[in-house]
């Protein structure tokens, strides 16, 4: 126990030491007496990271500055790391304000609000672990029906890729309606064959450059998973007023990529009429 | 273990006494100005790997621009951007000397840049409050810190294209949103350069749009100029501002893009 302890705090000091040499010695003085207090947001990135090494080192829950962003519990094996990333982009979420929203977007969720926004999540999904979302290097999140409706499951990619904030919460809400079970999980439609755009032109998927049609990427509904991550996006971009306009902008430019995958005719009419007028 | 632990911190002490030493050599007489803090470590070897617009070479430049050429290759890892002659003009920071305003402010603005990338908070204030009429040198400097960037820190190259764009003045800063626009695709997400067999089901969600983001981004602020100069000339028939002409020539550019996706949004933006 004490030969632990030992061990511990020498761990402790050269992770302190790296920290200070990776840092600067001046910020890292500064920092290593506020360790274990609330991490305030606004903190330099190098005090972060000491917080982050130290964090491993003495097995600290993550940062309670987000600690309450879901009351999801995480499986053992999900690493820190991505615990601190999901929960900072949820609290980021729930901090959310806007005055109005759009029809299809009350019918869904209510206001543009973040606390709407955490109830939406937390009524869903109730466990987060690690898988590999059936491979492929795309996979970020998934949900597994059959191995628990209420669980969303995170791929390593979800922290390894360098996306925008918007993009990673679109895929977990994306995720989150497809927990629900009495809507069939909002399973996916076959994309049409053949699959046009608006031109005329076949549909290519463009990361392998193979036809769309026929495979299982698109929504005939406003309300499943493409349409529920987009309309929360569209609105993010047009009435949340505490939003930065980077992020107004990133939640216009993925809303919009999203839109694509709804093919019928109704569904994108709906959707013209409540987010494109 | 305690032999290894007992090692790495002898390393670390000796690794501080190296930076102080290096401190105080720099402080004692070499000339010149050093990097800005948030700049003096280079990045790996594959910086730079995309600088190469897909064409070989920038779009047509702007009559009179003073315009800059995009480092390509192994090159751009060390090589500097040209300053402005007004930048060249002002004084240097010498041995001992404090550092010029501009040039501190410059550091600055880079580490509060720094923090907010490291923080992946894309809703951090100061991106809207502290980026605001960036002087030539803070740009200069982003533009160099996103060549400097790995290709696949899509978000965070997307970032300082955004606050580029915040900022379009002069020709560099057109010429720089038309390199973005004509940069070769960016194949994988964990690796730009090596094309991955993927998926294209619902696991891909959003990857065709963050592969292709800060030509997006660059984008984006093209058509927001475009629009702005649009209602502007509504109220005042027949104005057309340079503005305007360089957001067209963005657009324009973007039409040639090998991304898929830059290419159609580009031609959606000039139908309108």
């Amino acid at each position: 126990m004490k030969r632990e302890f030992v061990e511990n705090k020498m761990k402790l000091a050269s992770l302190i030491i790296c920290a200070c040499l990776l840092s600067g010695a001046g910020v890292c003085a500064q920092d290593i007496d506020g360790f274990g207090e609330d991490v305030n947001t606004s903190l330099a990135t190098s005090k972060n990271s000491i917080k982050a090494a130290l964090k491993d080192v003495t097995g600290k829950k993550p940062r309670a500055a987000v600690a309450g962003a879901t009351a999801a519990a995480f499986d053992a094996d999900v690493p820190e790391a991505t615990q601190a990333q999901i929960l900072n982009d949820l609290a980021f979420v729930r901090a959310i304000q806007g005055a109005t929203a759009s029809g299809l977007h009350r019918q869904i969720f209510g206001l543009v609000d973040g606390p709407t926004y955490g109830r939406f999540f937390d009524s869903r999904v109730k466990a987060i672990g690690m898988d590999d979302c059936g491979g492929g290097p795309s996979a970020i999140a998934c949900v597994i029906p059959f191995r628990d409706p209420a669980k969303m499951w995170l791929t390593q990619n979800y922290l390894k890729y360098n996306q925008p904030q918007i993009s990673r919460l679109d895929t977990v809400f994306h995720e989150a309606r497809h927990t629900e079970s009495e809507h069939h999980n909002w399973h996916h439609a076959l994309c049409p064959i053949p699959f046009k755009d608006e031109n005329g032109n076949d549909v290519r998927g463009i990361l392998s450059g193979r036809l769309m049609e026929g495979l299982n990427a698109c929504d005939v509904t406003p309300f499943g998973s493409y349409g529920t991550g987009m309309i929360m996006l569209k609105n993010i971009q047009k009435f949340c007023s505490n939003c930065t306009d980077k992020v107004r902008m990133d939640a216009g430019i993925y809303g919009d990529d999203t839109c694509n995958r709804i093919i019928d005719p109704d569904a994108k009419k709906a959707i013209r009429e409540d987010l494109y007028r | 273990m305690k032999t290894a632990v007992l090692i790495a911190a002898a390393l670390a002490v000796l690794a501080v006494c190296g930076w102080w030493a290096a401190r105080f050599w720099s402080r004692g007489g070499v000339s010149g100005r050093g990097e800005p803090p948030a700049l003096a470590a280079p990045e790996s070897s594959r910086i730079g790997r995309q600088a190469r617009p897909a064409g070989g070479r920038a779009a047509s430049r702007p009559a009179g621009g003073a315009g800059e050429r995009l480092r390509a290759g192994p090159a751009s890892a060390t090589a500097e951007e040209p300053k402005p002659r007004a930048e060249m003009a002002r004084p240097q920071g010498a041995g001992g000397r404090p550092r010029p305003r501009y040039e501190a402010e410059a550091a600055a603005k880079l580490e509060t840049l720094q923090e907010i990338l490291g923080s992946k908070n894309d809703n951090d204030p100061r991106l809207d409050r502290d980026f605001n009429d960036l002087s030539p040198e803070v740009k200069r400097l982003l533009r160099q810190k996103y060549r400097r960037i790995p290709p696949e820190r899509r978000n965070d190259r997307g970032t300082i294209v955004y606050l580029l764009g915040r900022n379009l003045k002069s020709a560099e800063d057109w010429t720089f949103l038309r390199e973005v626009v004509s940069e070769p695709p960016c194949l994988s997400l964990a690796d730009c350069s090596k094309e991955m067999k993927t998926e294209d089901d619902h696991r891909a969600l959003g990857a065709e749009v963050t592969l292709a983001y800060p030509s997006l981004v660059a984008l984006k602020q093209a058509q927001r100029v475009l629009e702005e100069a649009r209602t502007a000339a509504g109220q005042a028939p027949g104005a057309s501002t340079a503005a305007a002409r360089e957001a067209l020539l963005v657009i324009r550019a973007a039409k040639n893009s090998k991304t898929p996706i830059v290419a159609k949004t580009a031609a959606e933006i000039g139908r309108r």
